[in-house]
């Protein structure tokens, strides 16, 4: 085999991309070779890098296809990075978690082609950190009721980089009750993304990974909910228990899907839960919610649950032309 | 509160997990893979702080516990044979694992033409495969491919560059 072919099953190695008759040509390759070894080492290293590099670097700028949207970006420790990476995360170390203050978040946006356009990743890297109070009054922030950005906690290593936000207390503040979530909002702008996409008829994909730790190692449970509406954001926090999950989706809830999941409670695993909605023409806004159901230990007064969530995406997509009005989708359960 | 030998253990981790990331990505060949690994790595390691010697390397010492973690790991679709994860775990150069290299490797990433720069993003952030970019790009497999490859010489031949220079201004 020449050197060259090597290298290109080394490239599909990395890649994810090689099949069973290629992987078996490779290791040979590698068994036999200490030249080859030593070349694999030179690709992997720097895939491996690029991957860190990437996480670090954020959302890059970008303008979309005519749509005149940007993205944001916020540099984060171009120069001295390991130290400083280090001394933010040492912070988390010992004490349990690193105080919000010291939070780094990101938001931006970014295009590809017409087809699907990923309006938000959040890997709670830089700032902003989620807001403390409840459903955000305006889109494109995060909000929560308790909730911290974190480094290494309880064993939990953040899934990339080195931050993950955990879910402190189910509402109201410090309490805990039974059955009740601990969560965190975002209203995504339906025009914005529409114009984003390139197309009046959209799809939302959200999608986030979840770990915890219980100490009776039941399973965990998680969700994401997403529920289309055309009320202002200033009225979604009263809308949001009284009307879009106890009752039948009223007509300020156009639609809603919801993906619910009970993960292991083995910290070393992340589990990924998602849910799509189609977004109808009357609707103006998307709430997404996203939330873990706190378990307490019977006997225990546990308010700091160790559950967390990492890597959060929304993507949306151009679909075919949809209905006004209300559209199919699995009701959403009640989420506190 | 930790016991000092594991938040010492737990404090190198952190400021070493590019270098064990990039060992466990290379082994795994699978971006979820190589983060199982690490967390592994990390709940062994500090379960088994006192075990550290501190006049060993300690990314070497953490590899050596990722090599056996990544034989444990069944996550991969494909994954390598004993043998070869030894044989690479052993020919390992920890100088190689290169983390010093990452703040250059993002001022590089600044300056890949657009193109290729979403095209790296869409891989290594959005963790998307070639055939899932293809299919989101419109393009062909193999062209992605093609220009997955020409984006990694170009941040290779940047980043040495830029060491070429840091080099020679130090010298």
């Amino acid at each position: 085999m020449t050197s060259a072919r090597t290298h290109l099953l080394m490239e599909a190695w990395l890649d994810g991309g090689i099949d069973d008759a290629e992987l078996v040509e490779l290791e040979a390759a590698l068994l036999e070779s200490a030249e080859m070894r030593r070349e694999f080492w030179r690709r992997a290293s720097l895939h491996g890098l690029i991957r860190e590099a990437v996480k670090i670097a954020g959302v890059p700028p970008q303008v979309a296809g005519g749509s005149g949207i940007r993205t944001q970006r916020r540099s984060w420790l171009s120069g001295g990075l390991a130290a400083g990476a280090a001394v933010l995360l040492l912070g988390g170390l010992g004490i349990g978690s690193v105080v919000t203050s010291m939070a780094f978040a990101y938001a931006g946006l970014r295009v590809w082609d017409s087809r699907a356009v990923v309006i938000h990743e959040e890997g709670f890297e830089q700032p902003p950190a989620p807001r403390q109070d409840f459903i955000p009054q305006q889109p494109d922030v995060w909000s929560g009721d308790e909730t911290e950005v974190v480094g290494v906690d309880s064993n939990v290593f953040p899934r990339t980089g080195g931050h993950m936000l955990r879910f402190v207390s189910g509402h109201p503040r410090g309490a805990l009750y039974e059955g009740k979530g601990a969560e965190i909002w975002r209203i995504i702008d339906v025009e914005a993304a529409r114009a984003a996409a390139g197309s009046r008829d959209v799809r939302i994909d959200f999608s986030g990974y979840f770990n915890g730790v219980d100490p009776g190692s039941k399973p965990l449970q998680f969700w994401v909910t997403a529920v289309a509406t055309d009320a202002p954001p200033a009225d979604l926090t009263g809308l949001w228990n009284d009307r879009f999950l106890y009752d039948d989706i009223s007509p300020t809830s156009l639609s809603a899907a919801q993906s619910r999941d009970g993960i292991d409670a083995d910290p070393a695993t992340w589990d990924r839960i998602a849910t799509s909605l189609t977004v109808p023409r009357r609707a103006r806004f998307v709430v997404l919610h996203c939330a873990a159901a706190l378990l307490p230990v019977p006997g225990e007064a546990d308010r700091s649950p160790r559950y967390y969530v990492d890597d959060l995406s929304v993507v949306v997509t151009p679909v075919a032309p949809v209905e006004d009005g209300r559209t199919a989708g699995p009701r959403p359960r009640n989420a506190r | 509160m930790l016991d000092p030998a594991t938040q010492r253990v737990a404090q190198l981790f952190v400021r070493h997990q590019p270098a064990v990331r990039s060992f466990a990505i290379a082994l795994t060949g699978d971006f979820t893979a190589a983060d199982d690994v690490v967390q592994e790595t990390f709940l062994t390691i500090t379960a088994k702080a006192s075990d550290y010697d501190t006049s060993r390397n300690f990314v070497a010492w953490a590899c050596g516990i990722a090599r056996l973690k990544v034989l444990e790991n069944r996550r991969a679709a494909r994954r390598f044979s004993p043998a070869v994860v030894d044989s690479l775990a052993a020919s390992v150069s920890i100088e190689e694992l290169g983390e010093e290299r990452l703040p250059l490797l993002i001022d590089c990433l600044e300056k890949l033409p657009p193109k290729a720069r979403e095209l790296v993003h869409l891989r290594y952030f959005s963790e998307h495969g070639p055939g899932e970019i293809a299919e989101l790009l419109g393009r062909t497999v193999a062209g992605v491919n093609a220009a997955l490859l020409k984006a990694r010489e170009a941040l290779r031949d940047c980043v040495s560059r830029r060491l070429a220079a840091e080099m020679g201004v130090t010298s």
